[in-house]
């Protein structure tokens, strides 16, 4: 009977009663269609809100015959939640998926094998390869396109069963499909079951002939579609640099696409290939002129695209400064932009700041700090500094912004800028130092302990300017037991410094603050500290004020480029997850994460292919010769501040949210006072003096790439001692990480190492650090710092 | 074509009869419902899972389920057996060597309380093949004597088309009969 | 790729879930709503990553949505996808609301399994999918129909038309909008125009159209013929000279035919029927801005403020422009204020801390002032008032960037109508995109 008013499908959200299922039982099986369709809807709702209805299995799969396509659907979309809770009743469905691969109706055609892929039962899997081979060669390009993703779908439940039907090699014949969205999906399947098993390698690989194929559909196909054929082309290899260049040039059209997926894309092919031609020709000139249009018309789209696009923009500015060096403007923030926009904008207007743009720069980042959001006004303020140390020529300028900022005694601001500052006396030492006095002023307001230290290093490392330094640092003594650890180390180390800059009046301060760190106190790296002072002072006060106040390396201005080898991996994966989380894959993908990508190697034509070194699938990658970024003088510094001074606040400024930040700020401080790094040894004793360093030097866990260590002396050239080693990077710095293991029949003892002169200016940051002796059958590690020569 | 019809007897408010075709794999269901349906023998291939379908025979409105006979699948037969009107039993006649299984099932089935109330036909199938068992051969093997349902068992061959009528014939008057 | 598409109300309750990859378990429906929907702070970022899953999401007034994944995507085109699965719902059935999508549940099941399969984006084409998804659910079709369908789905823009309509139609809609970013001293920071063109076309057959716009590029290879080298540059047609702009890039629909772009700068294409965004431009250079704003405002003890706002137009004075408004920020413990000005109404909006000045019509070349005295009440925050900026909105009839059609030509060889037979309508409208004038 008709009721009237027509109720809406949103009544299905609300059945909450006792005995519904029962109901809904007896509805299924009603012979009426009308009620049963409306039962299948209350299941999917039920289903939707996250209610347990698959005891009505039998019941909805006997709806599956109907010429009703509404309802159908609707069972299908049932099934797909449910068969695998109900593996074996899954077989009744089997018929009708064969029936409906079937049906004169192409629609019906696909939907069946759309929705037989997606049920995963092993037991039924095998009846479905009859359907969906005859579906891949069906007549309609609606369902091979279908069919074609349905293999991809068996090979995440079998891939074993769908290389031996021999499904590869129909895939790869849709390659050659008519249609290009059939040969889009056929791309896409492609791409995921390589992804997924290298043994599908032998059938499915590209070649010159198929990517050509790619390129003429990618011209005819829907926006993903173009997504799907560039992300695989990307992974392609040309044989040579005119293969590549011809490769860009019918890439660089898409460039012009509407959709920023497909502009990205073709931006990730063109970044690749752009690396195996001369980089001086004219053609690379020209590439790169039009790169430059497309990537700034993303900072039109959504905010959400814009935030992917500005972190792809991130690596693509560390990779080709060049591209986007004339285009400042366009990075800076407006007053609506969502924080994570603005966020990342920041970092890229700094990275683009040079002598040229500063003063705009200067005066926007000004502009920043008086925001409303904390880690926006923060990362706004420490940009400044970043400024002052980048452009030499602005120095004088930003410290005086910063002391403006200081002004308005915004609370975290000040601390922010005091901060910065400390980095600005590091990198041009006395040439600043009349501020201190303001600087002093605030003293009282600083409640972050980052600020803190920063400030106290300050006033220890000027402590023969400041009139009142001793009073000063008496202060902060008063409550050195509550103070966080990086304060205390620093209070310690200033006070030292105050005692050897003004012996006259300061013993019993330096003496205060010695039996503190050493008696009072539970931190053994503080502990550590206090006695390597106590020591040298009392024996050799000489020394003392050579290590102590020996002159420190200067900082360098980039201080957060991600690491080479890593830059040119996420290259391979602009677009991706990847690239916004400035992370491999497989540092968030589980299991299967296939072979690191590389950038392909410089061609020359002429070459023989056979002479092109390959990406190894599966394999390692081959090395790329590249130029090898060396740290700035700082790393060291910044390292031992990363002990002190944690990566607390740096990391919750940069979006994403478990992500670590690639680029931590180098705040660059001396905490010791250079000659006595040297003095900081692992604190552990015992046990693995590895762990222990990297726990010191606050190292995330996964973040860097450790390569595997190489024999570099057998325990035959060394008499008994057999040295492992590796050179790696984290956090920005170089280490030699080194494994000595005592092969011989005798305890071994008084090692030591010497740096020969070399010329990527390394040199050893701090000594070996060994226990005593390295009994026999036992392994040490080591781990050691190096920097560079500041000459 | 067959939809039009059948919306407009809904439409008068025709009950549907609901009737299972059941019996070993390969006794020739399916084969059986087609014919039924179009007249015409189609090629198929093992039924795994279910077809069903609707027929109109003199007025009356079969719902028709052919169910797979593999022994995979008949535990699931049972899910089906609510409000039956009728059962089609289908022999293999060809097949003496399963005979014995065939009688088990059937035997299993007619127990089952929901069906209390069904009509049964046997057919004895593939009757056009030479050296099949004779249809009280059949009756005799399936113990059909010993069956309280209200029965009949007929020798067909689908492939033919004989005896299908005689035994839709029979079922139709059995079954407006008893309601 | 996506595994799985969640849409949730504003209290997280899940209203449409959708698993397209087994990886996707149930728990994440619950792990998004839990870290992000009901997270205590603001959201700082669009992509969330949760125990080795990443959540994608936009939102529409208080409705989320939510791409999953646990593999490395490819990341805009899922931001893509779920702005074109937005434009999908809204036209189906209008405004992504709680109401409609509840009401409309069963049909987006039916989109989402239409328009992504295991996890990867298939046709996203309204038109072609309202012709095999319709409201009332599609009956079994004839095969002909069908094949009728399908035979879309290469998606080359083929449309059927099987009734000549006798008049032949196109509207060209040029739409700007204009930014803009004045520092505090008036002096242009960012100004840029956003423009696009919105045609409708109503064309029997599959005609060919051509389209001429006065970028100085594509107006320069105008001279040469297509088989020139291209490193040459072309003599310059007798039109160029000040007319021609500088666009600095352009994306187009997926009509157009890219390559033809590229390789011989002409735009071409086969128009689909309706209402299509055809182009979409950036230009920096030579921008007419069509408004001024002068601000300034004088801090007169701690608790009065005075500003005196000017609006100059900078446009032919025989145009109108219409719907300008301008905002003007005031501090958050602003307690009263006087405002006075000689054109339009300007009123103290105290919930949105600001003065709103509306002003219906504004010819060109004139100006307008306006001067508000507003009383502070003394509080003990230290901090101090960050001023947004001034804002500006309006409409004229005109493109800022200087953007003008040449031609629309239209091909169809096989049906009985030429070019000249073909209606034409253009129309410039500039918009306020953000237009931001620093105090």
């Amino acid at each position: 009977m008709w009721t009237g008013t027509k109720m809406t499908d949103s009544k299905y959200f609300t059945t909450t009663k006792k005995g519904e299922i029962f109901e809904l039982k007896a509805e299924l099986n009603s012979d009426k269609k009308e009620k049963k369709k409306e039962a299948v809807k209350k299941v999917i709702a039920s289903m939707t809100v996250g209610k347990d209805v698959s005891a009505l299995f039998p019941d909805v799969v006997n709806c599956m015959q109907t010429d009703n396509l509404e309802l159908k659907k609707l069972v299908y979309l049932y099934l797909m939640n449910y068969a695998k809770s109900q593996p074996d009743m899954a077989i009744m469905a089997v018929n009708t998926f064969v029936k409906d691969c079937e049906d004169s109706n192409p629609l019906i055609r696909a939907l069946a094998v759309r929705t037989m892929g997606c049920i995963r039962v092993d037991k039924i899997t095998e009846y479905l390869c009859e359907p969906l081979r005859k579906c891949l060669k069906d007549e309609d390009p609606y369902v091979r396109k279908t069919a074609a993703v349905c293999v991809a779908k068996l090979h995440d439940i079998n891939a074993q069963l769908v290389e031996d039907q021999g499904f590869l090699d129909l895939l790869r014949d849709l390659l050659s499909d008519s249609n290009p969205m059939v040969v889009a999906n056929a791309v896409a399947a492609i791409s995921e079951i390589l992804d997924a098993s290298p043994s599908a390698h032998q059938v499915l690989e590209m070649n010159s002939n198929t990517i050509n194929k790619l390129l003429t559909a990618l011209n005819e196909c829907t926006e993903w579609g173009q997504v799907f054929i560039l992300d695989a082309i990307s992974n392609f290899t040309p044989k040579d640099d005119k293969e590549a260049q011809s490769i860009c040039e019918r890439v660089t059209p898409r460039l012009a696409h509407a959709n920023a997926a497909v502009v990205l894309s073709a931006v990730k092919v063109v970044m690749k290939f752009m690396e195996m031609l001369e980089p001086q020709s004219d053609y690379v000139t020209m590439l790169m002129k039009k790169l430059a249009p497309p990537l700034v018309t993303l900072l039109s789209a959504e905010p959400e695209i814009q935030y992917v696009a500005l972190r792809n923009i991130n690596l693509i500015v560390q990779k080709r400064p060049e591209i986007l060096k004339n285009e400042m403007k366009v990075f800076f923030v407006k007053y609506n932009d969502p924080i994570y926009v603005k966020l990342e904008k920041l970092d890229i207007m700094i990275r683009l700041t040079s002598q040229g743009n500063i003063a705009q720069v200067l005066a926007e980042l000004k502009e920043y700090a008086t925001e409303v959001d904390v880690d926006f006004v923060r990362k706004s303020v420490r940009a400044i500094g970043r400024c002052a140390i980048k452009v030499e020529q602005a120095a004088e300028r930003c410290v005086s912004t910063l002391l403006d900022l200081i002004q308005t005694k915004v609370n975290y601001v000040v601390q922010e800028a005091i901060v910065v500052i400390k980095d600005i006396f590091r990198k041009y030492p006395n040439k600043y130092e009349s501020i201190i006095a303001t600087l002093c002023e605030n003293l009282d307001t600083l409640d972050e302990p980052e600020a803190r230290a920063s400030m106290i290093w300050i006033i220890g490392e000027y402590a023969e300017r400041i009139d009142n330094a001793d009073e000063l640092l008496e202060s902060f003594l008063e409550g050195f037991q509550d103070e966080n650890a990086q304060v205390q180390l620093q209070l310690l180390t200033a006070i030292v410094k105050l005692f050897l800059k003004r012996p006259t009046n300061t013993q019993e301060l330096v003496q205060q603050v010695l039996s503190l760190a050493t008696q009072d106190s539970d931190n053994p790296d503080l502990r550590d500290r206090g006695y390597i002072y106590w020591r040298l002072l009392s024996t050799d006060p000489a020394a003392a004020k050579e290590v102590v106040l020996a002159e420190k390396p200067l900082i360098s201005e980039e201080t957060d480029l991600i690491e080479p080898t890593l830059l040119d991996e996420l290259i391979c994966h602009i677009s991706s997850l990847a690239s916004v989380y400035h992370k491999p894959p497989s540092a968030f993908v589980e299991g299967r994460a296939g072979f690191r990508r590389a950038l392909p190697p410089r061609s020359q034509s002429g070459n023989l292919t056979d002479e092109q070194p390959i990406v190894a699938e599966g394999g390692a990658p081959t090395q790329i010769p590249q130029a090898t970024v060396i740290p700035g003088a700082d790393s060291l510094l910044g390292d031992l501040l990363g002990m002190d001074l944690g990566p607390s606040m740096q990391q919750q400024m940069y979006p994403p949210a478990p992500v670590q930040s690639q680029t931590p700020v180098q705040s660059s401080m001396d905490l010791l006072g250079e000659g006595l790094d040297t003095l900081l040894g692992p604190t552990t004793t015992g046990g693995d003096a590895l762990g222990g360093l990297g726990d010191i030097f606050g190292m995330p866990q996964s973040q860097a790439y450790v390569p595997p260590q190489e024999v570099w002396l057998t325990a035959a050239k060394g008499k008994g001692l057999e040295i492992t080693g590796a050179m790696c990077r984290k956090n920005g710095q170089i280490f030699m990480e080194m494994t000595f293991t005592n092969r011989a029949m005798q305890t071994m003892g008084g090692f030591a190492i010497q740096f020969n002169k070399n010329s990527f200016g390394l040199m050893q940051a701090e000594p070996l650090n060994i226990q005593n002796q390295l009994y026999v059958g036992f392994q040490t590690k080591v781990l050691i710092v190096r920097s560079l020569s500041t000459h | 074509m067959g939809g039009v019809l059948s919306y407009f007897s809904a439409f008068f408010g025709t009950k549907e009869k609901r009737i299972l075709i059941l019996g070993l794999d390969g006794a020739g269901k399916t084969t059986i419902l087609y014919k039924l349906q179009v007249g015409e023998v189609v090629t198929t291939i093992p039924t795994i899972g279910f077809n069903v379908e609707t027929l109109m025979y003199k007025n009356l409105k079969f719902q028709v389920w052919d169910l797979g006979g593999q022994t995979s699948i008949r535990p699931y037969w049972r899910c089906y057996y609510s409000n039956t009107d009728a059962i089609i039993y289908v022999v293999d006649s060809m097949d003496r060597d399963r005979i014995g299984i065939s009688k088990q099932e059937l035997f299993s089935m007619l127990e089952e309380d929901e069906l209390r109330k069904s009509t049964l036909v046997v057919f004895a199938n593939k009757q056009d093949i030479e050296g099949a068992m004779t249809v009280s051969e059949v009756a005799n093997a399936l113990g059909l004597a010993g069956i309280k349902h209200k029965y009949q068992i007929f020798k067909t061959s689908a492939i033919k088309g004989e005896g299908l009528n005689e035994a839709m014939e029979w079922l139709a008057t059995a079954m407006t009969q008893t309601k | 790729m996506i595994g799985g598409l969640f849409i949730y109300n504003h209290k997280g309750e899940v209203l449409i879930s959708r698993v397209y990859r087994d990886d996707i378990g149930r728990n994440a429906v619950d792990a998004f709503r839990v870290n992000v929907i009901h997270a205590r702070q603001q959201v700082r970022s669009p992509v969330t990553n949760i125990a080795r899953t990443s959540f994608f999401h936009i939102k529409r007034s208080n409705i989320w949505l939510a791409a999953v994944t646990r593999q490395n995507v490819n990341a805009s085109m899922v931001f893509e996808f779920l702005l074109k699965m937005v434009e999908v719902m809204q036209s189906y059935f209008g405004k992504i609301s709680e109401d409609n999508i509840k009401n409309n549940f069963v049909l987006i099941y039916e989109i989402l399994d239409e328009i992504l399969d295991f996890g990867y984006p298939q046709n996203t084409d309204t038109g072609i999918l309202k012709t095999f998804i319709t409201q009332q659910g599609v009956k079994s079709q004839s095969k002909e129909e069908t094949s009728q369908i399908t035979s879309q789905l290469p998606a080359r823009w083929m449309e059927t038309r099987g009734d000549q309509v006798s008049a032949q139609r196109t509207v060209l809609d040029v739409l700007e909008s204009i930014n803009l970013l004045m520092s505090h001293k008036v002096e242009i920071q960012i100004a840029h125009v956003a423009g696009r063109i919105v045609m409708k076309s109503y064309l029997s057959g599959m005609p060919e159209c051509k389209f001429g716009i006065n970028d100085k590029i594509l107006m320069e290879s105008k001279g040469k013929t297509s088989l020139d080298d291209a490193g040459r540059v072309g003599t310059a047609t007798l039109s160029g000279g000040k007319t021609s702009i500088a666009i600095d890039d352009c994306q187009f629909h997926q009509c157009v035919k890219l390559s033809k772009f590229e390789t011989e700068h002409s735009i071409s294409f086969i128009p689909p029927d309706g209402e299509y965004e055809l182009m979409r431009y950036r230009t920096t250079k030579d921008i007419s801005l069509p408004f001024r704003v002068i601000p300034l405002v004088r801090e007169v003890g701690r608790q009065k403020m005075e500003v005196k706002v000017v609006v100059k137009s900078n446009f032919k004075p025989s145009l109108l422009a219409q719907k300008v408004e301008v905002r003007i920020p005031t501090p958050l413990n602003t307690s009263g204020v006087q405002v006075i000005c000689m054109k339009g109404k300007a009123k103290y909006k105290a919930s949105e801390n600001a003065i709103v000045w509306k002003i219906k019509r504004m010819g060109g070349m004139k100006e307008c002032q306006l001067s508000a005295e507003i009383e502070l009440l003394s509080t003990s925050d230290k901090k101090k008032w960050t001023r947004p900026p001034i804002s500006m909105n309006f409409e004229v009839p005109f493109a800022p960037s200087g953007f003008k059609v040449r031609y629309l030509k239209v091909f169809e060889s096989k049906l009985n109508y030429s070019d000249h037979d073909v209606i034409k309508w253009v129309r410039y409208i500039g918009r306020s995109g953000l237009y931001e004038t620093r105090c």
